[in-house]
């Protein structure tokens, strides 16, 4: 079974679940997991696509959650325009930050994106005038959908949310999916996999890891607005370094690079971040171990597992191959 | 016009002067094999060449277009492509990918259409599998198609690095020592597939090379560095006949060392 159509199937799978599951806390779990799922698939862009860290992917998360928030309470914008709204946001956002600072190579872009995110936290933390400071943007109208003055559907119900969340899911997916078969994304693939050849044969690294930092922006800001609009409140949390933390290690235990990764690394992580709220304390420490642990067992993560089970294809030349400076 | 003029080209890496003063000429079609001891600065004038590293003073010149100071893809995207002296492929990848993703520029269509997978960047992208294999089967890679590359022997990684520089369309090709850990067989095949290239493609290949029996039955020109320098330039038969040459490069004379 190829990738595409485990994550085809397993949207299919969520989209009849509701149908078997009445439960309002699963429910909740698993609209999280969808966030989370966007959170991680958006940063996975730029992580697994082009192999830059960015620590400050929270900023574009919040950026676009800040924008519904505000367009929505303060504007009384419907959510289908807050939604593209917050996307072009984070998006212009991730071109400006990005245009400066992919010209910086690793650990610098790593300080700088993280140093970004923090920042912009402060500024809106200190905004009281402005941004409401600390204490955030509540009552965040859900969306509803109504046509000629029939309301199709009434989002206050968790179900109605749960497949605008999958819908969303499955449209950042399609997108990413979309990116990486593209020439683009194969130039992308070049930069990570040997930064100095891509450039010996025409292959821009600059260009590349910002077309991927806007993707990834832009999705972001999208994944940020569907947050706002579900927990109804916005503060400047949501720009915290654990956002980022998170869709991290969904990123990295799910598989980088690939599109099923940040799905698996979603549901896995968030579910048993979930299961260990009876150990609140050691919560972050145990997750700390799995991380250090999947990065040296797994360093391919969840995703890998699948294909390590089948036998090494026969070698054309075993003794030759023996001699490559390459294998490891 | 010459397919390539090096004028007057310098770097200095701290009290180190690299490259002094180099001119050198490439014309269309030939092949030119740059020689000299380790340390000759035979690397670092490729690099100034392709835009790796960036020359104090000098200019470089392809085809009468000026390229000096252009970054490395802007300068493979004039046509100007390198291989490198440790060997450089996508490890990880199958063959064939390697060369798909060196067909890159190739096969890129604005950006919409691209990400749309319209019709066009689907053609586009045929035609450059197309020419990626015709390159395996030139370089007699094909059976390796779906091997990944860190699976191929040491040199078949060598031959996929120049399928690799092919793929881009060069006018010029630079190789850093091509034959370097190739055996003796391997070696001639590389000696033939570069007469090849030349004779075939009208290619014009710039050549730093160790292996004084490559070199000297595949160069039209040799040119030797020494210390940054140059201090000879000729067909094979007078350079090895320079006693500058025997003196800084060779140590003995050929006669003696093949005794």
């Amino acid at each position: 079974m190829t990738e595409n159509r485990i994550v085809l199937l397993l949207l299919a799978l969520a989209a009849v679940l509701p149908a078997f599951v009445g439960d309002q806390y699963v429910m909740h779990l698993l609209i999280m997991t969808f966030f989370y799922a966007m959170l991680s698939t958006s940063l996975n862009l730029i992580v697994g696509y082009v192999g830059e860290l960015s620590l400050g992917h929270a900023a574009f998360l919040g950026l676009g959650a800040y924008t519904s928030a505000v367009l929505s309470t303060e504007a009384g914008l419907p959510f289908w325009l807050c939604l593209p709204a917050a996307g072009i946001v984070a998006g212009t956002a991730a071109l400006a930050v990005g245009a400066i600072t992919l010209r910086l190579e690793g650990h610098f872009f790593v300080l700088i994106s993280l140093a970004f995110a923090e920042v912009l936290r402060y500024v809106v933390m200190n905004s009281v005038e402005l941004l409401r400071g600390p204490l955030g943007y509540p009552n965040i109208p859900a969306p509803s959908l109504s046509f000629g003055g029939t309301v199709l559907a009434d989002f206050a119900s968790k179900a109605h949310f749960y497949y605008l969340g999958l819908a969303l899911l499955a449209a950042t997916l399609y997108a990413a999916w979309r990116f990486a078969r593209s020439s683009f994304g194969l130039g992308a693939l070049a930069v990570r996999e040997n930064r100095r050849l891509a450039r010996a044969v025409g292959i821009d690294p600059f260009r590349h890891a910002l077309v991927a930092f806007v993707a990834g922006g832009v999705l972001a800001g999208i994944a940020g607005s569907f947050y706002a609009h579900y927990l109804t409140f916005v503060g400047p949390e949501v720009l915290g370094f654990s956002f980022t933390l998170s869709a991290l290690m969904m990123v990295v235990i799910g598989g980088r690079g690939t599109l099923l990764g940040p799905l698996l690394g979603a549901a896995v992580v968030g579910i048993t971040l979930e299961l260990l709220r009876s150990v609140n304390e050691a919560r972050l420490s145990i997750f700390g171990i799995l991380l250090v642990l999947a990065v040296m067992f797994l360093p391919d993560g969840l995703v890998s597992l699948r294909w390590r089970r089948r036998p090494e294809p026969a070698e054309e030349s075993p003794t030759e191959a023996l001699d490559s400076p390459l294998r490891s | 016009m010459a397919m390539l003029e090096i004028d007057g080209v310098s770097k200095r890496y701290g009290g180190l002067q690299a490259v002094k003063d180099v001119t050198l000429r490439v014309g269309k079609g030939e092949i030119v094999s740059l020689i000299g001891p380790n340390g000759a600065g035979k690397t670092t004038l490729f690099n100034l060449i392709t835009g790796f590293a960036r020359p104090d003073s000098g200019r470089v010149r392809l085809e009468g277009e000026d390229v000096t100071g252009l970054s490395p893809e802007a300068v493979a995207r004039h046509g100007m492509v390198r291989s490198f002296q440790i060997t450089n492929v996508f490890a990880n990848m199958p063959v064939i990918e390697n060369l798909r993703l060196a067909s890159y520029l190739r096969m890129r269509s604005p950006l919409l259409s691209d990400v749309f997978g319209l019709r066009s960047a689907r053609d586009r992208a045929a035609r450059t599998m197309k020419e990626a294999n015709g390159i395996l089967d030139l370089v007699g890679l094909a059976r390796f198609r779906d091997t990944p590359a860190k699976r191929l022997a040491y040199g078949q990684l060598r031959l996929l690095e120049i399928a690799i520089a092919l793929c881009v369309r060069p006018r010029l090709l630079l190789l850093d020592e091509p034959a370097a850990g190739l055996n003796s067989r391997e070696g001639e095949k590389l000696t033939e597939l570069l007469r090849r290239l030349r004779d075939g493609r009208g290619l014009t290949v710039l050549l730093v090379e160790h292996d004084m029996d490559l070199v000297m039955s595949v160069s039209d020109r040799v040119v030797v560095l020494n210390f940054g320098e140059k201090i000879a330039e000729g067909t094979p038969a007078e350079v090895k006949e320079n006693p500058q040459v025997i003196e800084a490069y060779l140590g003995t004379p050929f006669e003696e060392e093949a005794a």
